[in-house]
């Protein structure tokens, strides 16, 4: 039977698997909880990869003189080193104890003292009270099914795939505050498939858990390049969600410089000196609350000082500034940004297209997230447009209309096809003039190639939806003459049922009395 | 009165079966209709039954009470009726109708109408001749307001036809240019000149001219109203709403004795044109036929230059609907979306002679005039419907000599 390949993780079973976890949640917040399941996934995959190493070095100890308590082995191998009282198989005994909730923390906190990369990275209050310690048993015991009875290291890949579709599902159960930590696969998806992240450093300055990065791993991987050919660069502001982060790319053996801890990008820039290939993020949605007030001069603000009422132009500035002169910037923004002129956003936005920033613009349909139901858009800004890469592209710019796509998937929630995502990419790179891709052509209701001098007479305002144009619906192309002819046909019908009616009526008055 | 009448139950009369559950994702593209607790909702394309049949709201709408002529597929958040030997179907539409199942809602978090309540209710009905008679009377009242509502579509298509014909695609122009007839009389044909203009619109024909959208109309934009202003005193006028726009004036409505500037004093016959809201719902034109009002705020009240150009501006209105929707879709934010008077600036439309602008008024002018008649002929027979619905049900009001009555009506 053909394996059905949907955005991603899936394995089949994650359903019943979150479905079992979340029935443990009781009364508990998700937003809470995901740390108290997540950490525990994150766990037991440390411990899987460890035992895996572990096996190994043991079959090899005759013939090899090797030692399964040796770690330089594992620091050698990328494997965290697990102590003896925090490896699954302990935890697992213990699970019924009373006490499970302290052994638990132990083993969080021996795993952090002896590998300083996941130094404050990992929860460690699962003895707090309000954590019922027979639920948290329970939950020990579903997680400790997982990717049982496969392969070892296929089951590190289980672990990682469940990883991931419980921060989807946590993102769903949290509703508005989900999107945080989240963004939505087939965004993310269509960003990667983009932009194409094959070599060089990705940097996403609102990582989340850090989803961009996951996916750009997948990209390269199915082109068939290695793991270290992207160097991963991110930061993050809120600390559990960096945390999250850093165990999500652990767990899938993703080498990332997220800073030493969280931080806000626009006051506290961790890789102030970096310039990116590639930039991926989903910055938080008209944020006014970002402290624009203590940063009115910036060498950042190239193109015009953003408003305080208003995030959004700083955020896209803090991604031109951080781009490499050949680099390639795609991100999420609210629609406003396309046609706002409050304060000096306006400005700003004629500046960038008058330094031919900005490569394509695509509108989505709504419902793609799960923070709100507002309609979005992508940007996707570059430097050069005439790199030698793809063909030269100065002064134009592509305009995607993609509201029509995508398909409901619940009944708030809509969700792009892989066959979606692969025709808006490869519109992009058909107008970009790669290889293999076919000629592009300008589609009427969907795609159009627009000169600066275009986008001038708009106002500079970049909504795909001026630039396409509506597919043609009012016409329905039958000739007037016709037309007229059947609508009068139709007309005259009913003026003689009109009166057929009226007859009708004036009589049944006149039965009941009520005659003229 | 009704001593005669049959003491029965709803329940033994026209027992209600449940719809069946058919998700929108099972939904083929077929043309026959499905229908929810508020109405049609789609189509599929098999019947689950025969019609004709009646559909009542059971979950989220209740009680509402639809009738169809056609087979028909009525899903799980309702109840339906079918045809029966003894009673008629249509009869049993119009008394289900004065049960008021509205106010019969069971369940606390989700509406729901409970079918042993429904059953259990206590009705007198009449012999099958006299239900075939209260059917056939309200029936020919339906009937005609349907009958108006297919005839108002034919005559606003015709209109716009012409509209299209004379000011988008020049056809007339474009037939003389190419020596073709214009198909149209000499006296009309001889206003339309034999060649074009370049302008910013592209082609136009020659002598015409061309203003934005703003300018071709005087915009005002409705009062902004507050609670403070609401009353419910008798000579209180409605305050008109999309809502009000879109279905008339119900119990939702607010009324206000406030009397702000004279200009947001509408009355029938007022042009209108909704900027904010749903754009695929709530962005269009309107033609106030509600009496006289006072006019909301996201909703403009075009008064035309001049008054030969009113049927002009209405269609050329009508016709940029899409354009202007889209505009609001691209500023969405909240599921609403709006236009502005800035964006209004931007668009370009054709500005025609007088003279022409004249005899568009007199050839459509009719067609709007019935148009218009229709819609105050419907407003009528619905609100004479309504006052006989409940005497007829009743008893209170009999059809005289019933039986030969239907002989006549050949029913």
């Amino acid at each position: 039977m053909a394996e059905k390949k949907t955005n991603g993780a899936n394995l089949g079973f994650e359903n019943q698997l979150w479905a079992a976890a979340d029935k443990l949640r009781g009364h508990m917040d998700a937003s809470e909880y995901k740390h108290v399941v997540l950490g525990l996934i994150f766990l037991k995959y440390i411990s899987d990869a460890f035992q895996s190493k572990y096996a190994e070095l043991e079959a090899m100890k005759e013939t090899e003189y090797t030692d399964p308590e040796d770690r330089d082995e594992y620091a050698a191998a990328n494997i965290f080193w697990v102590p003896q009282e925090a490896r699954w198989k302990r935890l697992q005994n213990s699970a019924k104890q009373p006490t499970i909730g302290k052994i638990v923390d132990d083993a969080m906190v021996a795993i952090e003292k002896e590998n300083p990369t996941l130094k404050g990275v990992l929860p460690k209050d699962y003895s707090r009270p309000s954590l019922d310690k027979y639920r948290l048993g329970e939950l020990i015991d579903i997680i400790g099914k997982i990717g049982l009875g496969d392969d070892e290291s296929r089951s590190k890949d289980v672990l990682g795939r469940v990883y991931e579709y419980f921060l989807g599902r946590f993102a769903a159960a949290e509703g508005k505050g989900g999107g945080e930590f989240y963004t939505p696969q087939c965004v993310v998806k269509l960003l990667v498939g983009m932009i194409e992240p094959y070599k060089g450093r990705v940097y996403d300055p609102c990582c989340g858990s850090g989803g961009m990065f996951v996916q750009s791993e997948r990209f390269v991987e199915e082109r068939g390049g290695r793991l270290g050919d992207i160097a991963i660069y991110g930061q993050e502001s809120n600390p559990t969600t960096w945390r999250m982060a850093m165990m999500n790319l652990a767990i899938r053996g993703l080498d990332a410089n997220l800073g030493p801890h969280h931080g806000d990008s626009f006051h506290n820039d961790l890789h102030k000196d970096l310039r990116a290939d590639f930039i991926l993020a989903n910055p938080p949605f008209n944020m006014s609350d970002w402290g624009g007030e203590r940063l009115r001069e910036d060498s950042r603000w190239e193109y015009g000082i953003p408003p305080v009422s208003n995030a959004n132009y700083a955020w896209i500035q803090h991604f031109i500034h951080h781009l490499s002169p050949n680099g390639i910037a795609g991100f999420v923004m609210a629609n406003g940004s396309m046609s706002t002129n409050t304060n000096t956003e306006g400005e700003i936005r004629k500046n960038m297209i008058e330094a031919d920033l900005v490569d394509c613009m695509i509108s989505l349909p709504g419902q793609l997230f799960y923070t709100t139901q507002i309609p979005v858009c992508l940007w996707f800004l570059t430097r050069s447009k005439r790199n030698g890469r793809f063909r030269d592209r100065s002064g134009s710019t592509l305009f995607i209309d993609a509201r029509n796509l995508g398909s409901l998937i619940d009944r708030t929630h809509k969700d792009f096809s892989d066959e979606e995502i692969d025709k808006v990419a490869r519109t992009y790179h058909a107008w970009r003039g790669e290889e293999d891709t076919g000629e592009y052509e300008d589609l009427p209701g969907f795609c159009k190639s627009a000169s600066i001098e275009e986008i001038r007479e708009q106002g500079y305002v970049l909504t795909p939806g001026r630039y396409v144009g509506a597919a043609e619906v009012e016409d329905d192309g039958v000739p007037f003459e016709e037309k007229m002819a059947q609508l009068s046909a139709t007309l005259y019908d009913q003026f003689a049922e009109a009166n057929r009616l009226e007859a009708v009526i004036r009589r049944n008055l006149e039965v009941l009395g009520y005659g003229e | 009165m009704g001593s005669e009448w049959r003491k029965t139950t709803v329940g033994e009369f026209c027992p209600l079966a449940y719809g069946k559950s058919l998700p929108k994702k099972k939904r083929g593209s077929g043309s026959y209709r499905v229908y929810g607790s508020n109405g049609s909702v789609g189509f599929h394309n098999k019947p689950l039954i025969e019609g004709p049949g009646i559909v009542i709201g059971r979950k989220g709408t209740v009680g509402t009470v639809h009738y169809t002529t056609q087979p028909f597929w009525p899903i799980d958040t309702t109840f339906y009726v079918i045809r029966a030997e003894y009673r008629d179907l249509r009869y049993t539409y119009y008394l289900l109708k004065s049960l008021g199942l509205c106010s019969m809602n069971a369940d606390s978090a989700v509406p729901g109408l409970n079918r042993n309540d429904v059953h259990a209710r206590k009705i007198f009905v009449p012999e099958l001749g006299e239900q075939q008679a209260i059917a056939h009377i309200l029936g020919s009242l339906d009937d005609r307001i349907e009958l108006n509502r297919r005839m108002n579509n034919t005559l606003e298509t015709m209109a716009r036809t012409i509209f299209k014909s004379w000011f988008v695609d020049f056809d007339p122009v474009r037939a003389k240019v190419e020596g073709r007839p214009t198909g149209l009389s000499d006296e009309i044909a001889s206003l339309f000149p034999d060649s074009f203009d370049d302008s910013e619109l592209g082609e136009i024909p020659k002598g015409w001219k061309t203003r934005s959208l703003y300018d071709s109309a005087r915009f005002v934009n409705g009062a902004a109203y507050r609670s403070s202003h609401f009353t419910n005193e008798n000579d209180a006028l409605p305050i008109i709403k999309i809502a009000e726009l879109k279905n008339g004036i119900s119990g939702q409505t607010k009324f206000t004795k406030t009397e702000l500037d004279d200009k947001y004093r509408i009355s029938n016959g007022s042009l209108l044109l909704s900027w904010s809201g749903n754009p695929d719902t709530s962005i269009d034109t309107f033609i106030w036929c509600g009496g006289p009002a006072w006019l909301n705020q996201h909703i403009f009240r075009v008064l035309p230059h001049k008054k030969i150009e009113k049927h002009f501006i209405f269609y050329l209105l009508k016709s940029i609907r899409s354009l202007l929707a889209e505009i609001a879709r691209n500023k969405q934010t909240t599921g609403l979306g709006h236009f502005t008077g800035r964006d209004m600036k931007q668009i370009l439309v054709v500005q025609p002679p007088e003279d022409i602008l004249a005899m568009f008024n007199n050839s459509v002018g009719s067609i709007f005039d019935r148009w218009y008649e229709n819609l105050f002929e419907s407003k009528s027979l619905a609100s004479l419907r309504d006052t006989l619905l409940p005497k007829l049900i009743s008893g209170e009001l009999r059809v005289p000599d019933a039986d030969n009555f239907v002989e006549e009506a050949k029913l």
